[in-house]
């Protein structure tokens, strides 16, 4: 049974090893997610927005507006490309005719929609002025556009005397601050206006732009209207607020382009308007520059809690979200504050430290508070969750808060103040203790503002050079004194150790020295005369050379053994009879009672000398 | 066995001197009224007179006294005192690299190192960025740390080797003291080492400086560096120094900043 099932198995294991090696290598063979039909929306979003043309045929113009003026007027030398600006290489500066004043004042691009197509438009504007009549031809010259030299045509512009009837003035943008003498982080609102060309016909102003360095355009707060102003009738207004960044005077123009008669977001109307249809003329414009005085902030009297609030602001009551709290469990704090322009950039202050509150950084909502809805961007929420650590806490902390008021030109204390709520003991009040050790050591910090220390009233610890002492001569040289003498323990241990292993050294370095010394004697003897002297000696100088060969002391040797040393070491076969009537003599010395005969002993001193000399050698 | 006091007595002199001379930079207790008929050019005259000035609010005066006191006679407090001129003159560099130097002969200093925090909260700097062993250099004065490691160095090998050549009885405690001597010296090779790269820390003097791409004045510019704000020194050519900032390399002259230790 089984052996019939198994020509039938094996097929199933093979097929199933087969995919389990498949799975293995390919998994998204087999475990991919069916394909979706729906094509993904942002990618359709994209592919069925119009393509912008980049033309072949660069198309461009230049012209003054109006060709003719007065002198002292202004004229507007404006070049257009059918390009994106990106692709233009503008030279840094033009050479006008001489005679004329030329100043670059505004660059932009828009794009116009055609169907199916967007269509770039670059402009760039210079106001032309000159105090002489005459005509003046600025003359053409190329420019680099995507990868082709472009000619830019030469424009003519007439300046006819005074008095002659020369064509309406440029078109121009109006451009105008709510205040010029700012303090840097104050905001202001600036409006571009772009008066009608006809009465209640409007056009959209397209791609307006402040331009300025220093300057911070919040686009949150961007209005369009077209209202009636006193001085242009109805007009097109572009309102932002701006905030410059930077000290010292700033220069300020605006710019955009007329002729969109499609407008896009909300646009306040008033009045009786007319939208033109037709084609529309994008032209470039541009305002004159304003001057605005930007002055630093105080450094005196900043308060704490100032995060760069520069403005008026109130701040509203803090609301809780209890009033009675357990240890461990969080509360709420929620504050609004009011402002004039744009406070949504407001920076919360820090939260405190307080020993017995722990308080996290505050978030900021946009919540609508409680009462009338006030206009949007004029306030805003900062939420704190604070955490009581112990019972004793009645009050929740103080949050430290200041701004700057540009109106009085001081910093202003809008502190958060702290609200009575009801703490009750809390299941894990042990564990807050070493939190709150750290937020009073911590909150002890912060309480101590910095501030420049007093000056030293004595020098306190000296130093002899400011250069580190292992790069001082001296010092490395210092270092060498130890080494030197451990170098010299070591030598000196090394060269006792090997006269240890070899004693015979140092034995027949005495020898030697005090044979000398024997020897010394003797000869003084023998010059003095002294017959028993110079026995003595020379007996002494015989027995110390012959002591290391026979390991004894010299006093323990007599004749023989310096016979038999003179045999054996020195070689010496002779001169025994020397060597014996000198040690009868020196024994006699020694020994005797009587007197020594010493008769023609000093005659032996050739002899003694030449014995000593074998000696000598030997040792 | 009969050197074996004599050579302790001596190892003991030895290290009874380097103890001594490690305390040579000792706290100075001297008036700073200098009594009448002194020499101006004494170290105390001079503190003096930077004090009596800086009191009158003649800052460029207590900044030169409290300058000429500095580089003459070093010392921790003269060197404060100078920043603190610097700072009243409006002088932010200068005033920066003379608490750092007083700081680098007094780590212990909480005067300079406050007025550092300060003006940096204030200026909105950057302190520099220690590596872990010029941190452990900043716990004691760099001459502290040279004379401890020479000391346990010297007491290391003095242990090792006077016990053998002079044939001691064998002993514990000369194992022992080789050993804490010998662990004292790694110890501090670490504070060694920061000192010797920490002395390489410079700070830039003037604001608005231009740190160059290559070694000239046509040399590009990199960034630009503020008075006060910390480089490393990396390398020197000419009168170049090339140095490296938190967010740069390039090159600087050797009058556009002032090294910790000069």
């Amino acid at each position: 049974m089984k052996d019939a099932e198994r020509p039938r198995q094996q097929p199933s294991r093979i097929r199933a090893a087969a995919l389990a090696l498949v799975a293995l290598i390919f998994p998204s063979v087999l475990f991919a997610q069916p394909t979706s039909t729906m094509p993904d929306p942002l990618l359709t979003l994209m592919l069925n927005q119009p393509s912008i043309e980049i033309a072949t045929n660069i198309e461009v113009t230049a012209e003054f507006d109006p060709p003719a003026v007065r002198p002292g007027e202004k004229a507007i030398y404006r070049v257009t490309f059918n390009a994106l600006d990106e692709s233009i290489v503008w030279p840094t500066e033009l050479t006008p005719p001489e005679g004329l004043e030329l100043r670059q004042s505004a660059r932009g691009m828009t794009l116009i929609s055609i169907p199916g197509k967007l269509l770039p438009r670059t402009g760039i504007n210079y106001h032309a002025r000159t105090r002489t009549t005459g005509s003046f031809v600025m003359p053409a010259f190329e420019v680099q556009v995507y990868t082709q030299r472009v000619r830019v045509p030469e424009a003519r512009l007439e300046v006819v005397p005074p008095g002659t009837s020369v064509p309406p003035p440029p078109r121009q943008l109006r451009f105008q601050l709510s205040r010029t003498n700012l303090f840097v982080g104050e905001a202001t609102i600036a409006q571009i206006i772009l008066p009608m060309i006809a009465p209640s016909v409007i056009q959209r102003l397209d791609q307006p732009k402040i331009n300025g360095e220093g300057l911070l355009v919040d686009q949150g707060t961007i209005r369009q209207m077209v209202t009636a102003l006193p001085q242009e009738g109805q007009a097109f207004i572009y309102q932002a607020t701006v905030t410059p960044l930077t000290a010292g005077t700033l220069s300020l123009s605006a710019q955009g382009f007329t002729g969109g008669t499609s407008f896009a977001g909300t646009v306040v109307l008033q009045g009786q308007t007319t939208i033109p249809g037709g084609l529309s003329q994008f032209v470039l414009l541009d305002s004159d520059p304003i001057q605005i005085t930007v002055r630093p902030l105080p450094d005196e009297g900043v308060l704490p809690g100032f995060t760069g609030a520069v403005g008026r602001f109130a701040p509203d009551p803090p609301l809780l979200s209890a009033g009675e709290v357990a240890v461990g469990q969080t509360l709420r704090l929620s504050v609004t504050v009011r402002g004039e322009f744009n406070v949504t950039r407001l920076v919360p202050p820090p939260p405190p430290r307080d020993p017995l509150w722990r308080v996290q950084p505050a978030v900021v909502t946009m919540t609508p508070p409680r009462g009338p809805m006030p206009v949007p961007g004029t306030w805003v929420t900062f939420v704190y969750d604070m955490t009581p650590l112990a019972d004793d806490a009645s009050a929740t902390p103080p949050i430290p808060f200041s701004g700057f008021d540009p109106v009085k030109g001081e910093y202003v204390d809008l502190t958060i103040p702290s609200i009575p709520v009801r703490v009750t003991p809390g299941s894990n009040a042990a564990d807050a203790r070493p939190i709150i050790a750290a937020n009073t050591a911590a909150a002890a910090e912060v309480n101590q503002p910095l501030q420049l220390s007093a000056i030293a009233a004595t020098p306190g610890r000296q130093a002899a050079s400011l250069r580190p002492l292992q790069q001082r001569r001296w010092f490395v040289a210092l270092q060498a004194t130890p080494l030197f003498c451990l170098i010299g323990l070591w030598v000196w241990d090394q060269r006792r150790r090997f006269h240890e292993r070899h004693p015979e050294i140092r034995l027949r370095r005495r020898a030697r020295r005090l044979f000398r010394r024997e020897r010394r004697l003797a000869e003084r003897a023998h010059a003095a005369g002294e017959a028993t002297r110079f026995a003595r000696h020379a007996v002494r100088a015989m027995r110390i050379a012959c002591a290391p060969a026979e390991g004894a002391a010299p006093d323990a040797l007599v004749c023989n053994d310096v016979l038999r040393c003179l045999n054996g070491v020195a070689g010496e076969k002779n001169g025994h009879e020397t060597v014996r009537r000198l040690f009868d003599i020196a024994d006699a010395d020694a020994f005797s009672n009587g007197s020594v005969r010493t008769e023609g002993i000093l005659d032996l001193k050739i002899e003694t000398d030449r014995i000593l000399a074998k000696l000598d050698e030997a040792l | 066995m009969k050197l074996q006091p004599l050579v302790i007595l001596l190892l003991w002199t030895w290290l009874g001197l380097l103890a001594h001379a490690a305390a040579a930079p000792r706290e100075s207790t001297a008036s700073p009224a200098s009594p009448a008929g002194q020499s101006r050019t004494t170290p105390n005259s001079l503190f003096a007179a930077g004090l009596e000035a800086y009191r009158a609010g003649d800052f460029d005066a207590a900044a030169e006294a409290f300058g000429r006191c500095a580089l003459e006679h070093p010392s921790a407090g003269a060197w404060q005192n100078l920043g603190n001129a610097e700072w009243r003159r409006g002088r932010l560099g200068p005033a920066i690299v003379a608490w750092e130097r007083a700081l680098w002969i007094d780590p212990r200093d909480a005067r300079s190192r406050n007025n550092l925090r300060f003006v940096r909260e204030q200026a909105q700097l950057e302190a520099p960025e220690l590596r872990w062993h010029e941190i452990a250099s900043t716990w004691l004065p760099h001459v502290w740390w040279a004379w401890i490691t020479t000391a346990s160095l010297w007491l290391t090998g003095g242990l090792t080797i006077l016990p053998v050549v002079l044939r001691w009885r064998r002993a514990g405690w000369h194992h022992a003291g080789a050993a804490v001597a010998l662990g004292i010296f790694l110890l501090t090779i670490p504070a060694q080492i920061g000192t010797y790269t920490r002395a390489r820390i410079g700070f830039v003097l003037e604001r608005d400086t231009l740190l160059r791409l290559t070694p000239t004045t046509e040399g590009e510019a990199v960034t630009q560096l503020g008075a006060g704000d910390p480089v490393r020194v990396v390398r020197t050519k000419g009168d170049y120094l090339f140095v490296e900032t938190g967010r740069a390399k390039g090159w600087l002259t050797k009058t556009e900043l002032a090294l910790i230790c000069p």
